[in-house]
């Protein structure tokens, strides 16, 4: 889209926000949640509107929190693995990565390379299905039904491919202090290229049946714009801080594990359709990073080498006293733990940062002055899983 | 004007292009299974309930110090005649103690498999049953020992 008709498309916007506090006088205040159909959980938002247009939104938050940071505290480093599956229930391979990689560097435990190329393909496996959940709530958001099956099916030959390597569905608790739980099954490789090959095509008809269909563009584009310095200021991160042209991945920009021996790009919104920074370019560069996500996967496959997957640790092995923070690319961001330890078999404090936490804030920032509906879609595009932000 | 329509094309083409491909996977064969009438067969590495085979038993309390949400109860007794059993890696090992209570109670446990994971004997496993719903807290807790 022109420059000179997006700023008409947002003068006429501003116009017509104007025309309608004119005439509305009272605000309307409406509660959306906890239990709302369009919450990815229990989130609750207070809503202030005139008409259709919002003017305040606050976020209350706590329904989902559990206490795992005093958990950590109470139990050694190795029982603390299955709650780390429950800070980002869509991405616990994720999670569970960081989680054992920040012990590990605090303990300065080496763990075999082959323990390294099934962590990663892990990771970026349930990052496409982090993202898939992702594409179909959008179109759900929106007002289009089909796409989630379609996500859901592809979705279903990644967890089996969880399930056979690690026995769950859902929370995987497959990493270990020192490496993984299990080598990968029989018959994991060729199952892994299939849905390789059978996946790469499925995104061409993704972008046929919703990334590039007019109405959705019509409905995402130019809808929330979240400027780049907005972004930086909120500490966003992941793909809402690429969709607003920040070039910032920390598996290129603070490589860790084998990353830098893979070769990926990273796909930084243009503003191909509408603004930099808009919902619709939330949405597609998620898409993108799924192709990114099939490279990295493929690659992995082919250079994996054999070996031993687990480094032997002491069920009670205690961290040498210091503190540690590791920062690491989740499929919604920087997911960072802070690691005090004082040489006990126990963490003294353990923190943990999460991005949806930081998305949330912005939600008021880029939907004030939208429309109702548009909150939705704006909500959807920052991908917020309400577990994470409690913790 | 012209613009107009030409912009009602352009989306009816858009829905076109996307009736294409329901129209497509609308004919193929369904992804889904018909349950309870059809079954998908447990993985080999499955984690579904925890059962435990107290015979195997040593009362070690590997389990129960490992495991996350402490749902395991286990009580030992020592017995007068110390028992044979085998080991994971095969060696024969004495059982001094023998097992008096085995209570888990599967509505707490999170089947993380850590208790499996290290059990010297292979005593306590996680089966492939799924289904394990009750009516009441009481049936949640299962009695192994005998």
């Amino acid at each position: 889209m022109p420059e000179s008709e997006t700023a008409k498309q947002s003068e006429g916007f501003s116009e017509l926000s104007r025309a309608v506090s004119t005439f509305v006088g009272e605000e309307l205040v409406i509660n959306f949640g906890p239990q709302h159909p369009s919450m990815h959980g229990v989130l609750r938002l207070i809503v202030k509107s005139e008409g259709e247009i919002v003017s305040e939104i606050t976020p209350v938050i706590g329904y989902l929190h559990r206490g795992m940071e005093k958990i950590a505290e109470r139990l050694n480093y190795h029982q603390f693995m299955p709650y780390t599956d429950r800070i980002d229930y869509l991405a616990s391979m994720n999670c569970n990565f960081a989680y054992a990689a920040t012990v590990e560097k605090l303990a300065g435990i080496e763990i075999p390379k082959r323990a390294e190329y099934i962590r990663v393909i892990m990771a970026e496996l349930n990052r496409i299905a982090s993202h898939l959940v992702f594409f179909g709530t959008a179109g759900l958001e929106s007002g289009a039904w089909t796409p989630i099956v379609y996500a859901f099916r592809e979705r279903e030959y990644i967890v089996d491919l969880f399930d056979m390597t690690c026995g769950q569905r859902l929370t995987y608790n497959y990493f270990r202090i020192g490496g993984v739980a299990d080598d990968l099954p029989k018959g994991f490789m060729e199952k892994a290229r299939a849905f390789c090959d059978y996946f790469e095509p499925k995104i061409k008809e993704y972008n046929e049946l919703l990334s590039y269909n007019e109405i959705f563009i019509k409905r995402t584009a130019n809808v929330a714009v979240l400027p780049p310095e907005t972004a930086v200021k909120y500490s966003v991160t992941g793909p809402n801080l690429r969709a607003s042209g920040v070039k910032w991945d920390l598996r290129k920009n603070e490589p860790y594990s084998i990353y830098p021996e893979i070769d990926f790009d990273i796909p930084v919104s243009s503003g191909e359709k509408g603004m930099v920074g808009d919902t619709w370019n939330r949405y597609i560069i998620r898409m993108r990073e799924m192709e990114e996500s099939v490279k990295i996967i493929r690659q992995c496959l082919d250079k994996i080498p054999e070996g031993d997957y687990l480094t032997k640790v002491p069920r009670l092995f205690k961290a040498p006293p210091g503190e540690v923070y590791c920062r690491f690319e989740n499929p919604r961001g920087e997911l960072g733990f802070y690691l005090i330890s004082d040489g006990g078999k126990s963490p003294y404090r353990l923190k943990i940062r999460t991005p949806s936490f930081a998305h949330l804030w912005v939600l008021p920032e880029i939907s004030t002055g939208g429309m109702i509906s548009d909150l939705i879609v704006a909500f959807g595009s920052l991908d917020l899983v309400v577990p994470e932000i409690d913790r | 004007m012209i613009k107009y329509f030409k912009q009602i094309i352009t989306e009816l083409w858009s829905i076109l292009k996307g009736m294409k491909i329901t129209i497509k996977y609308f004919f193929a064969k369904p992804t889904t299974v018909q349950y309870p009438e059809e079954r998908i067969q447990m993985t080999e590495r499955f984690r579904g309930m925890v059962k435990a085979d107290t015979d195997k038993c040593i009362s070690c309390l590997y389990c129960v110090n490992i495991c996350p949400v402490s749902c395991i109860d286990l009580e030992g007794e020592k017995s007068d005649a110390p028992a044979k059993v085998m080991n994971k890696e095969g060696k024969a090992m004495k059982r001094i103690k023998t097992v008096t209570k085995f209570d888990v109670n599967i509505a707490q446990c999170i089947q993380c498999g850590f208790c499996a994971e290290g059990c010297p004997t292979a005593a306590i496993y996680l089966s492939k049953e799924h289904e394990n719903s009750a009516l009441s807290r009481e049936e949640l807790i299962k009695h192994y020992a005998k």
